[in-house]
């Protein structure tokens, strides 16, 4: 096989993942398994396992803190927001990301020659 | 058919999700026990099933708790490394070590709870606040009871009142009351540890 080993994509996946959950919270509060639902969907995590020691981290760093809110008819619900220092890490992190993936993609992709 | 209720189809992830998470860091194991915990309560018994089932199998994610947990931490003490005897001696001290050695005992055998990997931070603060709570339940009663029993007192200097118990009652009443409530509690962790292996 020549493809890219599996533990390059883990490695790449959890560089990045934290920072996702940061983005999703960005958007919006949500509470965990809505966080687990978009994250799982879109292939960062493959289950809650993940999720949740890294929103205790999160909280221990002070970049998410949640509140309690009862939803329509639904249950009480514990929602994660950012707080301003995870706005500051995530404002951080786009000014890195933006030419970081510039920079790979204009060296590794969009290759003309291949598809 | 039975049906069944939030607190069966829940209790029983849960323990089954506990038992598969055992041998991680206790605060990656609480993080992902109470995270499912909150998405579970309040949902109906059909829909908690529902989410149990796209939460997916308790062994599975363990594999990926597992699979996040850094190797130096996964390498620190951890309950399968544990000594058996060390939980059992530590839920023994708590049961009965205030009797052997009063107060100092139960104090060693919490102390030794919190040094274990055998129960989750809720039970170790459960375990704690217990007898903590009995303390300062039977303080105030007995309080209440020394200012009843001087009030009862009569000018002449009659006796209190058979009916309301004195103070040495409340303090013997309290030490038995205490005693069975530490060894409830040592039992109640003993269960939780044999429970997860």
């Amino acid at each position: 096989m020549t493809g890219v080993s599996t533990d390059v994509w883990t490695q790449l996946r959890k560089g990045v993942v934290e920072f996702c959950v940061l983005g999703l919270l960005a958007e919006r509060p949500r509470y965990g398994w809505e966080l687990a639902d978009t994250l799982i969907t879109n292939n960062l995590i493959a289950s809650i396992g993940t999720l949740y020691p890294m929103l205790t981290r999160l909280r221990s760093q002070g970049l998410v803190s949640t509140y309690n809110e009862v939803s329509g008819a639904g249950p009480v619900r514990k929602y994660y927001e950012l707080t301003p220092a995870g706005i500051a890490q995530l404002a951080s992190f786009r000014a890195h990301w933006g030419p970081f993936s510039s920079t790979v993609y204009r060296i590794v992709g969009g290759d003309e020659h291949h598809d | 058919m039975t049906e069944s209720t939030l607190a069966d189809v829940a209790g029983r992830y849960l323990a089954a999700l506990d038992q598969a998470l055992a041998g991680l860091p206790g605060e990656v194991r609480t993080g992902i026990l109470t995270g499912v915990r909150e998405e579970l309560e309040g949902l109906s018994a059909a829909d908690a099933a529902v989410r149990i089932r796209d939460l997916g199998d308790p062994e599975f994610i363990a594999a990926d708790a597992r699979s996040d947990t850094p190797q130096s931490v996964s390498a620190a003490p951890t309950p399968a490394r544990e000594a058996r005897w060390y939980p059992v001696v530590a839920a023994l001290l708590v049961m009965v070590g205030g009797i052997v050695l009063p107060v100092l005992g139960t104090v060693a055998g919490l102390v030794m709870v919190w040094f274990s990997t055998a129960w989750t931070r809720t039970e170790k603060w459960v375990a704690t606040l217990i007898p903590v709570a009995v303390v300062v339940l039977l303080g105030a009663t007995g309080v209440v009871v020394a200012v009843a029993s001087t009030g009862q007192a009569g000018p002449a200097g009659d006796g209190p009142s058979p009916l309301i118990p004195g103070p040495v009652d409340v303090v013997t009443l309290g030490i038995v009351l205490l005693v069975v409530v530490q060894v409830g509690v040592g039992i109640w962790l003993l269960v939780r540890a044999a429970k997860r292996g």
